[in-house]
């Protein structure tokens, strides 16, 4: 690359029209992991390259709402294997001013089951205490003796 | 760590769980089957990773449906082939094959992906509570049912049944009638 | 951007080093520059001032000198997992020659790229990562299957329970009255 071409770069050339070079080249930028003539020849290699970029814009919104949705699945499966529902849960520590947000919470779940354990049983006992435990108690699957022994109503 | 290969053996561990599909509504039961051979009782569940467990369904011959649904319920059929379209009602599948309601509504419920055969394959379906040996020292579990358990008129005792208001006594001849159609007796050849 | 058109890649580091011990990981360095021309001054007086004090320094990396005509100074660092990497040094003081050989010289010779996380271990969990049977209860050990009792939907108060209920007691109340 030369100084003067860098200059030259947007003003029209003596045939008319500007140097197209510098647009391919932008588009080379985006297209070195391509395979085959979608990598090599420019006509090609611009379709392809549009169709990225329009995807990688929609896969921003997502991509977010597929860890939202990963997310709630996985806390709901932790916290109904405690006995608690996922909703009552995430009520309850916001009540008692516990500040862990939701990634960090499904964090707990896989590597520190143990914390996350006993901030279920935290969650119960407040239920608990303020006798809106029976009405919530039962979910799919979990402890026996939790839930089962009272008849719902 | 040399052992991390290892100690993921025990994470991505397969378990195996009962349920007992007596008086069981199917939709409603189906719903809960499907969380277990998806996965999603598990706090590491991921759509793309293929950690379902395997479910034994028993007493599939036991299942319940509201009111007439036996009757209205349908089951449509269509070979590709003109005039290949075959309605047949809940009641009639269930006398051919008594648990191909519960696995036609399981296959319905599981995500429509290239998981659902495989996920078909880790349930085990059977008409009553007698379930081979080798895949009941599998079961580590049990999966809760669904709905209330009804009292049958015959496990009600004589007394209890005397202590009951009646407004009026049935006559001893009377029977509810039942219509069945003509086509509805070819299902004879097929049942053995 | 797209996704796949920006290189990236995991946090590591070369088999822990500088826990410990730490090793140098350039092993070979060339000073490229011309004798003549006037933008490799500041290499050429890096030369003269300071190499000999990073060779004793350092007496882990080779260095090499490239004296070549009329073309750009230049330095190149190799390391031991086999990369290179070029810093173009047309018209630096030598001061600012030091700074980038420091550069050059405490890299692990990793490629710079978009880092997916910021953070990495080895050891993810202390008390054990999730299992299935983990929050099992352990009277399960000696279940048997299929249990019918404890798995079964509590019974609810039913419609023909109430009216049961509700008979009774007007035939109480009937009963109180006559009398």
């Amino acid at each position: 690359m030369h100084l003067t071409r860098q200059v030259l770069r947007n003003l029209p050339t003596p045939y008319g029209g500007y140097d197209i070079s510098w647009k391919r080249q932008m588009y080379k930028r985006l297209a070195w992991h391509f395979f085959g003539r979608r990598r090599t020849c420019f006509r090609i290699q611009i379709r392809t390259v549009e169709r990225a970029l329009r995807n990688s814009t929609f896969s921003g919104s997502a991509r977010k709402e597929f860890f939202k949705e990963l997310n709630t699945t996985r806390l709901e499966a932790a916290c109904s294997e405690h006995g608690v529902i996922y909703k009552e849960f995430l009520k309850t520590l916001d009540e008692n001013d516990v500040q862990i947000n939701k990634t960090m919470l499904e964090k707990l779940a896989i590597y520190e089951p143990r914390t996350f354990q006993s901030l279920c049983d935290m969650s119960i006992q407040y239920q608990k205490d303020n006798e809106i435990y029976t009405k919530n108690s039962v979910t799919p699957y979990g402890e026996l003796t939790r839930g089962l022994q009272k008849p719902m109503l | 760590m040399a052992n991390n290969r290892v100690l993921q053996w025990a994470t991505f561990a397969r378990t195996w769980w009962i349920f007992d599909a007596n008086h069981q509504c199917h939709i409603k039961s189906a719903k809960r089957i499907a969380l277990y051979l998806q996965g999603k009782h598990k706090p590491i569940y991921h759509p793309l990773s293929d950690i379902g467990d395997h479910v034994v369904v028993i007493n599939t011959a036991g299942i319940s449906m509201r009111n007439d649904f036996w009757r209205k319920w349908k089951y449509n059929h269509h070979t590709g082939y003109a005039g290949g379209h075959s309605v047949t009602s809940a009641w009639r599948l269930h006398e051919l094959d008594q648990t191909k309601v519960v696995e036609k509504s399981v296959y319905a419920t599981l995500p429509g992906n290239l998981l659902r055969r495989r996920m078909m394959r880790r349930l085990h379906l059977f008409t009553d509570d007698n379930v081979p040996d080798d895949i009941l020292q599998n079961v580590t579990d049990q999966i809760r049912q669904v709905t209330v358990v009804p009292r049958l008129i015959q496990e009600y005792t004589q007394e209890e049944l005397d202590a009951m208001p009646k407004l009026f006594d049935w006559p001893d001849d009377y029977e509810i009638e039942f219509k069945r159609r003509k086509e509805d007796d070819e299902i004879k050849k097929y049942l053995k | 951007m797209s996704g796949g058109s920006i290189p990236s890649n995991f946090l590591k580091n070369v088999l822990n080093n500088g826990i410990g011990r730490y090793v140098c990981q350039m092993k070979r360095v060339t000073f490229k520059f011309c004798k003549q021309r006037n933008d490799s001054q500041g290499t050429r007086d890096f030369i003269e001032n300071h190499l000999l004090d990073f060779t004793n320094a350092h007496p882990g990396v080779v260095v090499y000198i490239q004296p070549r005509n009329n073309r750009p100074s230049k330095i190149v660092a190799e390391y031991l997992n086999g990369r290179s990497e070029g810093i173009a040094t047309t018209k630096m003081p030598q001061e600012e020659i030091c700074q980038w050989l420091e550069h050059l010289r405490t890299r692990s010779g990793a490629e710079i790229v978009r880092l997916r996380k910021n953070h990495h271990t080895d050891n993810p969990s202390t008390q054990g990562v999730w299992h299935p049977f983990t929050n099992k209860d352990t009277s399960l050990n000696l279940a048997k299957f299929p249990d019918n009792d404890s798995y079964k939907v509590p019974s609810t108060v039913s419609t023909t329970d109430r009216l049961l209920e509700m008979g009774r007691k007007l035939r109480q109340e009937k009963l109180s009255e006559k009398s």
